[in-house]
């Protein structure tokens, strides 16, 4: 019971997770142990095959002494047979057989012939064919010749060898059946015995086989039950035992006991596995630890990002609310601007329209008055009156020439504004205008001691596209003003330059200038500046306004520098 | 110099006499026998009087013309009702011009009518198509595809809604020396001469966007499924919305418009709301197509100026360096009270690249119908497509 005990503790430390036998040390073991039961049963087989052999040879030997016998025998069988070849081929018998067929012949020739020359039927015929007829006793002699010496030879044979040899053939043909018989005697004696003796060892070699067979079958049955135990021991200790561990303890580890480990310390591949699992368990465990820690980092990341959205949001919609409450105050407000300006316009226009009319009204009256006055002046009246009537009269006159030159400008401004302002452009040279104009202010500016100036050469000076009258009245207001508002002792440059494909205009004076205040007004219509409503309470302040806008019809560019007290520069460029 | 153009304006208060200086005027710079008058006018005329007024001083030429909602020439925007008259000859041009009733009806039809009656009159292949339709009860965009189904999808066709000075109530079209309403002029030009057409607005959206949840053609039912005077009832407030509903919406409504997002398209079109029905539902000019992106639109001068400028360069452009002999401008009405006394800064930015001494001849419309060039996605082609919309500003060069 012992020993049974310590080899099966042996046998288990083979099996067992010993570290120093693999997976497959051990089923090279089990398949070795295996070999070797199947060894011994084969040798135990070969044993047994190794007898029916040995029967098997001494049947064989003794069934090739019989197989000898019989060859002998059929050897006799031979000679006699080529004997009595012999004796057939023997020529003398063929001999004596054509012998026989031309005795034959000849005595059928004979009697023919005989039976022939009894008829008279031949004779007539014979005469009808005269060659035939020699030829024919010929032969009917030649025949009888052969008759008689084949008779002859016949007799002598006869005589002479044909009894002898038939004799010696028969006996020889009797001895060789007798022998024959003999022989097929002997033959069927030693089939028989040979069959008997065949039969006795066939039935010993199966007794022998059949025990054999059975031998084989039982030590192959103990084998695989053998070998069947074996795998299965093999399979539940190596296999399936720890198969089952390592499956638990995944299983484990899949529901989540993340300190699930496999308790090995086995060598072989299962210990590998086991080994690798453990390592695997370790490394998701440490790598789920720190996803875990992440997701939860992130995810308060998350939540935080989310929390600042959902304020940006509502910071957002605030803020879009908002936006929609200040775009319609903006709108609103716009309205508001729109309709303000709208009404704006609506009085511009209808201040323009006031101008115009008041404008067309006055003109008649002032007309009237200066007409009235220009008779009194001039009449026969003049003489009676006072000095200081007169002067009155004079001084009424001009303020009635200032209203009359206001209320043109005023008009012009209507006519610009309603285009009624009518141009025809044609072509001419400037230089020919400006003289003239400063021509027409030179009393006013030596009444002023302000020195006008124009130095030019007429040929350089490039003809331009203009409206005679219009451009006239440019100049007049352009010098007018800068007489009106330059200081005694002062002057004023008038320059005409070529400048590329434009000609340059340009009035400078030395005069009063204008504030900085005032540079984005003095284009509008009836401004004027403070420091020029000091110098002159004379002006309608639309001088520039009509001047730009002529320019302006005449595709021309209007601008002007000045600094206040420092003189002031009107320029202006036409197309040539 | 094969192209010639002369402009003529009056402002005179008799409509006989307001149409002949106009007349007189145009013929005075032409200086040569006109081929076609162009007359725009207010409709503070009476109408038939002051074409009969035109037509004193000339009655062989071509007449189309319209009522409009103030005018421009070269002088600028007309401070007061006027009649203005562009005159143009050319020995290499020939012009044709045919009128088509029942816009009201039947927008589309009347636009294919008067497309294929000019098409047939003319005898050499249509170079370009002007027309000048009635808008007052929305047909605009299908007065556009009923002449583009004649002439075809990407043929050039320009022109401005008529208009009656910011009233809203009847608007007129004028042909050879009969007055119509509810109807669409159309004139088309053959031969050979140069086109350049630029168009742009310079509107931009405020507020959020809002669809266009219910809607046919130009009705606009409802705005993110209420009605759609409430977009401008949220904004304006009901009380100026109510005073709104008893008149004519477009009066308030011409300044802020409704924009669309086209895609490719640089800028969004604009659809001039006209009229407020009990339920709340929207006339509109042009047709908005229901499940659009609508916005609400304001005007900027900036902007609005920055666009004029850039459709000036855009026509200068297509006039491929010849020299400039005329140009017409189809102005939307809303911009004239987006710039208001300032109107003028237009039209000089406009002449700064055009030219400030070409004869020059516009009107304040109720609608503009321009190509947009639209670059396609698919296949990235440029191609252009006519449209129909408010509050831009067409420019119209011609060259020899």
């Amino acid at each position: 019971m012992n020993q049974i005990k310590k080899t099966f503790s042996r046998f288990q430390s083979i099996f067992r997770m010993k570290k120093t036998f693999g997976m497959r040390s051990k089923l090279v073991f089990t398949v070795l142990f295996v070999a070797l039961f199947s060894l011994g049963a084969a040798i135990s087989g070969l044993v047994g095959i190794n007898e029916l052999t040995l029967g098997a040879k001494e049947a064989l030997s003794q069934n090739a002494n019989i197989v000898g016998r019989v060859r002998d025998s059929f050897a006799a069988l031979d000679v006699v047979a080529k004997e009595l070849q012999t004796l057939e081929t023997l020529e003398y018998t063929a001999d004596l057989l054509k012998l026989e067929i031309s005795l034959q012949k000849i005595e059928s020739t004979g009697k023919s012939i005989e039976s022939l020359m009894k008829e008279d039927a031949f004779n007539s015929s014979l005469l009808s064919d005269p060659k035939t007829v020699p030829a024919f006793f010929e032969e009917a002699r030649r025949a009888g010749e052969a008759k008689k010496e084949a008779l002859i030879f016949l007799q002598e044979r006869k005589k002479k060898e044909f009894a002898v040899a038939d004799d010696r053939a028969r006996k020889q043909i009797a001895e060789a059946l007798s022998s024959l018989e003999r022989a097929r005697a002997s033959v069927l004696e030693l089939t028989n015995i040979a069959s008997v003796s065949a039969e006795i060892k066939v039935g010993e070699l199966s007794g022998l086989a059949r025990a054999v067979r059975n031998n084989i079958f039982v030590i192959s049955l103990i084998g695989l039950i053998f070998a069947i135990a074996m795998s299965m021991v093999f399979v539940e200790y190596v296999l399936l035992t720890p198969l089952r561990r390592l499956s638990e303890a995944a299983f484990r580890f899949g529901k989540g006991n993340l300190g699930e480990r496999v308790d090995v310390e086995r060598g072989d591949e299962m210990g590998m596995l086991a080994k690798s699992f453990n390592l695997m368990a370790a490394n998701i465990a440490s790598t789920t630890l720190a996803l875990e820690i992440q997701i939860t980092d992130r995810t308060k990341n998350l939540e935080d990002r989310i929390r600042v959205n959902q304020d940006q949001i509502l910071e957002f919609e605030k803020t879009n609310q908002e936006l929609m409450k200040s775009t319609k105050l903006l709108i609103r407000r716009d309205l508001e601007l729109s309709r303000a300006n709208e009404r704006l316009r609506e009085l511009d226009s209808i201040k323009s329209e006031f101008i115009s009319i008041v404008a067309h009204q006055l003109r008649t009256p002032l007309s009237g008055t200066k007409w009235t006055i220009d008779m009194i002046l001039r009449g026969p009246q003049k003489e009676s009156l006072p000095t200081e009537l007169q002067t009155m009269l004079f001084k009424t006159y001009e303020s009635n020439e200032r209203m009359i030159a206001f209320v043109n400008d005023l008009l012009d401004v209507d006519r610009i504004e309603t285009g009624r302002f009518q141009y025809a452009f044609v072509r001419m040279n400037l230089a020919d205008m400006a003289e003239s104009v400063i021509l027409e202010i030179t009393p006013q500016a030596i009444k002023k001691n302000v020195s006008v100036t124009f130095p030019h050469e007429r040929k350089e000076i490039p003809e331009v596209f203009v409206d005679n009258e219009k451009m006239r009245m440019v100049f007049q207001n352009l010098l007018e003003n800068a007489v009106k508002y330059t200081p005694d002792g002062g002057k004023v440059e008038v320059a005409l330059v070529r400048e590329g494909e434009r000609l340059h205009v340009s009035v400078k004076d030395s005069g009063i200038g204008i504030p900085e205040e005032s540079l984005n007004k003095i284009f509008s219509r009836f401004y004027r500046a403070p420091n020029a409503m000091k110098v002159s309470t004379d002006g309608s302040g639309l001088g520039l306004f009509i001047s730009k806008k002529i320019i302006e019809r005449h595709n021309g560019i209007a601008w002007f520098e000045t600094k206040q007290g420092e003189g002031f520069t009107f320029h202006f460029t036409l197309p040539l | 110099m094969s192209l010639k153009a002369g402009v003529g304006f009056s402002m005179e208060n008799d409509a006989f006499a307001s149409g002949s200086l106009a007349c007189q005027g145009a013929l005075d710079q032409l200086k040569e026998e006109p081929d076609v008058l162009m007359v725009f006018s207010s409709v503070k005329f009476d109408q038939q009087k002051m074409l009969d007024g035109v037509r004193s001083v000339n009655s062989n030429a071509l007449l189309v013309g319209s009522s409009t909602a103030g005018e421009i020439t070269a002088q600028g925007p007309h401070p007061r009702n006027s009649v203005s008259v562009m005159a143009l000859h050319s020995s290499q041009m020939k012009f044709v011009a045919s009128v088509a009733e029942g816009v009201y009806e039947n927008p589309r039809k009347s636009g294919s009518e008067v497309a294929g009656a000019v098409k047939n009159l003319s005898e050499a292949p249509l170079q370009t198509f002007f027309m000048f339709p009635d808008v007052l009860k929305g047909g605009g965009s299908q007065v556009v595809l009923g002449v583009l189904d004649v002439l075809g999808e990407n043929f050039p066709v320009v022109g401005g809604a008529s208009g009656d000075d910011f009233h809203f109530e009847k608007t007129y079209q004028y042909l050879g020396g009969e007055v119509y309403f509810g109807a669409v002029v159309g004139l088309g030009i053959s031969g050979k001469f140069r086109l350049g057409i630029g168009v742009g607005h310079g509107w931009i959206p405020i507020g959020l966007p809002m669809k266009a949840t219910k809607s046919v053609g130009p009705l606009l039912q409802e705005l993110d499924g209420k009605p759609a005077i409430s977009v401008y009832e949220e904004f304006f407030g009901e009380k100026e919305v109510s005073a709104m509903k008893h008149q004519t919406l477009a009066k308030l409504s011409v300044t802020y418009p409704l924009g669309i997002p086209i895609p490719d398209l640089e800028e969004m079109l604009i659809r001039d709301p006209l009229t407020v029905h009990d339920d709340g539902s929207i006339t509109c000019a042009g047709d908005i197509l229901e499940g659009s992106v609508v916005r609400l639109m304001i005007g900027s001068r900036e902007s609005a100026l920055q666009m004029a400028k850039r459709a000036a360069e855009d026509s200068l452009e297509g006039l491929d360096g010849a020299p400039v002999r005329a140009i017409l401008i189809f102005d939307g009405v809303g911009r004239n009270k987006l710039f208001g006394e300032r109107a003028g800064e237009e039209i000089t930015a406009i002449q700064e690249i055009l030219g400030a001494n070409i004869p020059l001849l516009g009107f304040y419309t109720y609608g503009e119908q321009a190509p947009l060039r639209v670059r396609e996605r698919v296949q990235n082609v440029e191609k252009t497509a006519t449209v129909f919309q408010n509050e831009s500003v067409v420019i119209v060069a011609l060259g020899d």
